[in-house]
């Protein structure tokens, strides 16, 4: 009897074995061979709310015709450019893939100059799509938001830290780039969720609806009634976790004792008493350590809700905070997407384009100083100089062309101004 | 476990040397095999029945050193072996005239300066989804492979049966970062079956296999990042730092199953014996990158036709002459997936929305062979063997899209002299001399991929190329004594062998120096 059940189970093993070997093979033996397939897409411009199904009205002032798009295959290497056509609808010939679709330009209407910039992340092709497919199903829509062509924006962020593990030195860089005051009362400066590049993207209500919103871990805010911190063309101010001599601690690190807020996050033992904190009004579970961002580069954006006065008690009402689906109870600062002026997204290194975590309309690409624990700095490129020798700095809504790297950071590069109240001209 | 199972599988050897024809040595055994046509061409086990072998066992330790630059881009420059080989087996009387034979390799490898591999214990084996890295690295590779045979004798006069299994476990480590600890087991089975009636024999075997390999590259300097790239095809491949927060995680889990099965045909004449077989098999292997969430890195498909057919000449009792004829095909299509992360919380996995044969990877050979052998009467060994081996071999490989395409023909020319040298009935001094000649026929790269500046194309996939297009010559020089009846019961011998191995490339001379290999030996023969 004991013979006849272990026979009967060798056999049945070995059955099962051979059922799931064959069902294996047959599997790749269907698969067919690769061949070009063309895809169509449509291109709208939205200035509204987007409901998750993608399905939005576009906005008729800002007609897409003519804009760039590229379809970029990262695990690949490889892209196809096109150009949008009749109807918003672009078209190309490519391979079958994973693709990120970006669309670059920009439009001048009545209400001034807008880039219509735009991604949209981790698009599988695996068949021709041809127009009347894009007309009769929303799913082949990619939907770009203009964005007023702003002042101000991030220079320069110093992120990835000096060896041996030294971190404390991270200083990022607020300038002027247009040709009007800017007041920096009430700006806010966001550190986004989630905090590393990831394929693992977080995912939101669907109520939110698709790229309405961005998600602040960290929302810092500069002081002042309206017109205290005035931002002339030109001008910089620069932030830092500690504003000290980092070379007393790490003779590889950097000065920025001189700059003009510290984002301090209560450590009483840290900080430099001398430079003002910055508050910060949004976090929802505070490191009192210090505040600091991934060295593995995290991703940030300057934004101002103009009308809404947006502090502390503004971040505890429903609806302008959110949690990511599933069980954990932490809570993200909800910042609508007209209400971004400037975004960067820093990542691990270039190769890892393929994780980007932030929508299209923050920052179409993304840069990065490869590794950590290096002393490398990122800055935007000088496109021109102004009569005071002040530079223009290139800002397309694409890091990846927007930035390079810099073999050490520095305070005010490229001979950009002191504001006249900054503390650093005492220094 | 897998120890303890070698042992016993020696002293099963030892049993079987009871029954041993003496003297055995390694020129008895090669004759032994020589004349074993359906063990020598086909898988059929059942078939050993036929060629009725007689008793042997052979035991014996080896120390291998390679060097030289004429290599593979992945295999080391500077190599040392150590090895463990136990075989043996025959007809068994005590089974009724059964078939039972076994085998046991222990092999400890240190490969110095081997590139472009942080996941594969042999990264030659034709799985191209593998992480690779360019920092010249020390492996330490153990492996443990067993395998046994078992007939039946003839049932009602006409029908035998038999079974082959075979199991393997290893372990590969990298020494330099990104460095994995891969891990690979290996079992098949290979029922058989023959039909006889008079002279002509039919047979049929059937084979079912599955590999398991897996290892994840990490790194033990973290300060110090570590790019390398996720390989899709010689030249195609996604580059990126190697870290769990990199864009290339680490780890490779790949599972393997194949089936297959062949047809067999014998015929035993007055002065002549003949084979002649064909089989297929199909090998289907999946390579992950998670044991939690997996992402389908690719799968390789692999198809395999082999046709054989063996002949030996009996002229009188003393001379004989085989020619061997093969013919092998493969064919290994590569599967790339597109799949995306799904990170909603119920779900939390990849998608697969399509998937595409991406590349093939084509082999094709015909092998000819011509042997003669001279013996002396009632003796179980040789005195002469002379023989030429003409191997004509095409490889073509393919991705589609950017296609990119690569051809290489080479005629592979082999001709060796074996004397035996026998001393009586004490001892026998067996020499071998071959030379060879490789002449590259046609050699063509054509490259449209997105990268052929960077080094991965240039330092890794041209590099092979050029490899695999090269001409050569070379030698081998083999020497191996016997001293026989060392025992009481005289039935034991010694042997003591040396190899020497050397190969001059006469083509990309740039590239390549000789590769020379030095194997000595001391050996047991029941």
């Amino acid at each position: 009897m004991k013979k006849i059940f272990l026979l009967s189970a060798i056999v049945c093993l070995f059955s099962c074995l051979i059922t799931s070997c064959i069902k294996m093979m047959q599997e790749a033996n269907e698969t067919e061979k690769v061949h070009m397939i063309t895809v169509s897409y449509k291109v709208n411009a939205v200035t509204g709310f987007v409901p998750y199904s993608g399905e939005a009205e576009p906005d008729p002032s800002f007609q897409t015709k003519g804009l760039e798009v590229n379809f970029i295959n990262y695990q690949e290497g490889s892209s196809f450019k096109s150009v949008v056509g009749d109807n918003n609808i672009v078209t190309c010939s490519l391979t079958p893939g994973v693709y990120a679709i970006n669309v670059a330009g920009s439009v001048t209407n009545p209400k001034g100059t807008y880039r219509l910039n735009g991604s949209s992340l981790n698009v599988p092709f695996t068949k021709d799509i041809t127009p009347q497919d894009v007309v009769s199903n929303p799913e082949y829509t990619i939907n770009i938001r203009p964005a007023k062509v702003g002042s101000v924006l991030f220079s320069e962020i110093y992120y990835c830290g000096v060896a041996p593990y030294y971190f404390r030195d991270q200083t990022y860089t607020i300038y002027n780039n247009g040709q009007d005051v800017f007041y920096l009362d009430g700006l806010c400066f966001a550190q986004l969720h989630p905090n590393i590049a990831t394929t693992n993207l977080p995912s939101w209500p669907e109520d939110d609806g698709r790229e309405n919103f961005v998600y602040g871990l960290v929302v810092w805010q500069f002081p002042g009634t309206g017109t205290e911190y005035p931002l002339q063309p030109g001008e910089a101010v620069v932030l830092a976790q500690e504003a000290i001599n980092h070379t007393v601690n790490n003779p590889a690190s950097f000065d920025n004792s001189m700059s003009d807020w510290e984002c301090w996050s209560g450590n009483a033992l840290r900080g430099n008493p001398d430079c003002p904190d910055m508050p910060y009004i949004f976090w929802w579970s505070p490191n009192k350590m210090q505040w600091l961002t991934s060295v593995f580069g995290a991703a940030f954006c300057l934004f101002r809700i103009d009308d809404a006065v947006v502090n502390k008690s503004y971040w505890e009402q429903p609806g302008h905070w959110q949690r990511v689906v599933g069980p954990s109870s932490t809570r993200y600062a909800k910042i609508p997407a007209d209400a971004v002026l400037d975004g960067v997204e820093l990542l691990t290194s270039m190769s890892a384009l393929n994780m980007k975590r932030i929508p299209g309309f923050v920052d179409a690409g993304g840069t990065s100083v490869e590794t950590t624990y290096i002393g490398k700095s990122v800055s935007r490129k000088v496109i021109g100089k102004r009569a005071d020798g002040t530079p223009i700095y290139q800002d397309t809504n694409n890091s990846t062309n927007d930035f390079q790297v810099n073999d050490t950071p520095a305070i005010r590069r490229d001979s950009q101004k002191i504001p006249t109240w900054s503390r650093a001209n005492a220094l | 476990m897998i120890k303890w199972i070698g042992c016993l599988v020696l002293l099963m050897s030892s049993c079987f040397a009871a029954k041993a024809q003496t003297p055995v040595t390694p020129a008895s055994v090669d004759r032994l095999k020589m004349e074993s046509l359906w063990l020598r061409h086909t898988n059929n086990v059942a078939g050993a029945i036929l060629d009725n072998p007689w008793h042997y066992a052979l035991t014996d330790f080896e120390y291998l050193i390679e060097k030289g630059e004429f290599k593979r881009v992945q295999s080391g420059n500077d190599n040392n072996a150590f090895r463990f080989n136990t075989e043996g087996g025959g007809i068994y009387e005590a089974l009724g005239g059964g078939y039972a034979w076994g085998e046991f390799h222990y092999d400890r490898s240190v490969l110095r300066g081997a590139k472009y591999n942080a996941s594969l214990a042999d990264p030659l084996r034709g799985m191209p989804y593998i992480i690779a890295d360019s920092n010249p690295s020390k492996w330490i590779n153990q492996n443990y492979a067993m395998q046994v045979k078992l007939a039946t004798p003839l049932i009602w006069d006409q029908l035998i049966l038999g079974v082959g299994a075979t199991y393997e476990n290893g372990i590969a480590a990298k020494q330099v970062d990104p460095r994995p600890k891969v891990l690979l087991s290996e079992l098949s089975v290979n029922p058989a079956v023959v039909w006889t009636k008079g002279r002509h024999a039919v047979g049929a075997d059937f084979v079912y296999l599955s590999h398991r390999e897996d290892g994840t590259a990490s790194n033990s300097n973290y300060r110090v990042p570590q790019m390398g790239w996720e390989m899709l095809f010689p030249g195609y491949f996604m580059e990126g730092e190697i870290s769990s927060f990199g864009s290339i995680t680490g780890l490779r889990n790949f599972n393997a199953n194949a089936l297959g099965g062949g047809l067999q045909y014998g015929y035993v004449g007055p002065k002549f014996k003949i084979i002649a077989g064909g089989k297929y098999r199909q090998t289907t292997e999946n390579a992950t990158n998670s044991y939690t969430t997996p992402k389908r890195i690719g799968t390789t498909n692999k198809k395999e036709w082999t046709a054989t057919a063996g002949v030996q000449f009996l002229f009188n009792d003393r001379n004989s002459l085989f020619a061997d004829y093969k013919y092998y095909n493969r064919s290994i299509d590569g599967i790339e997936y597109i799949q995306i992360y799904n990170p909603e919380y119920e779900s939390q996995e990849w998608i697969v929305y399509g998937k595409y044969i991406k590349s093939n990877y084509s082999t094709m050979n015909h092998n000819f062979g011509l042997d003669y052998m001279i013996s002396k009467e009632g003796r179980s060994d040789f005195s002469w063997k002379f023989g030429v081996n003409a191997l004509a071999e095409k490889l073509s490989d393919i991705y589609y899209l950017p296609e990119s395409t690569q051809e290489v023909n080479n005629l592979l020319v082999k001709a060796y002299v074996k004397k035996n040298f026998a001393f009586g009935k004490g001892s026998s001094l067996l020499i071998m001399l071959e030379g060879f000649l490789n002449k590259n026929t046609n050699a063509e790269h054509n490259y449209g991929g997105y990268y052929e500046n960077n080094i991965a194309y240039t330092q890794f996939a041209l590099l092979d190329f050029y490899y695999l297009s090269s001409s050569y010559n070379g030698f081998t020089l083999d020497a191996n004594y016997t001293i026989s009846n060392i025992d009481r019961k005289r039935k034991t011998g010694l042997y003591v062998g040396a190899s020497f191995n050397y190969v001059n490339p006469t083509s990309y001379k740039d590239y390549f120096d000789k590769r020379s290999t030095l194997v000595v030996k001391v050996g047991v023969a029941f």
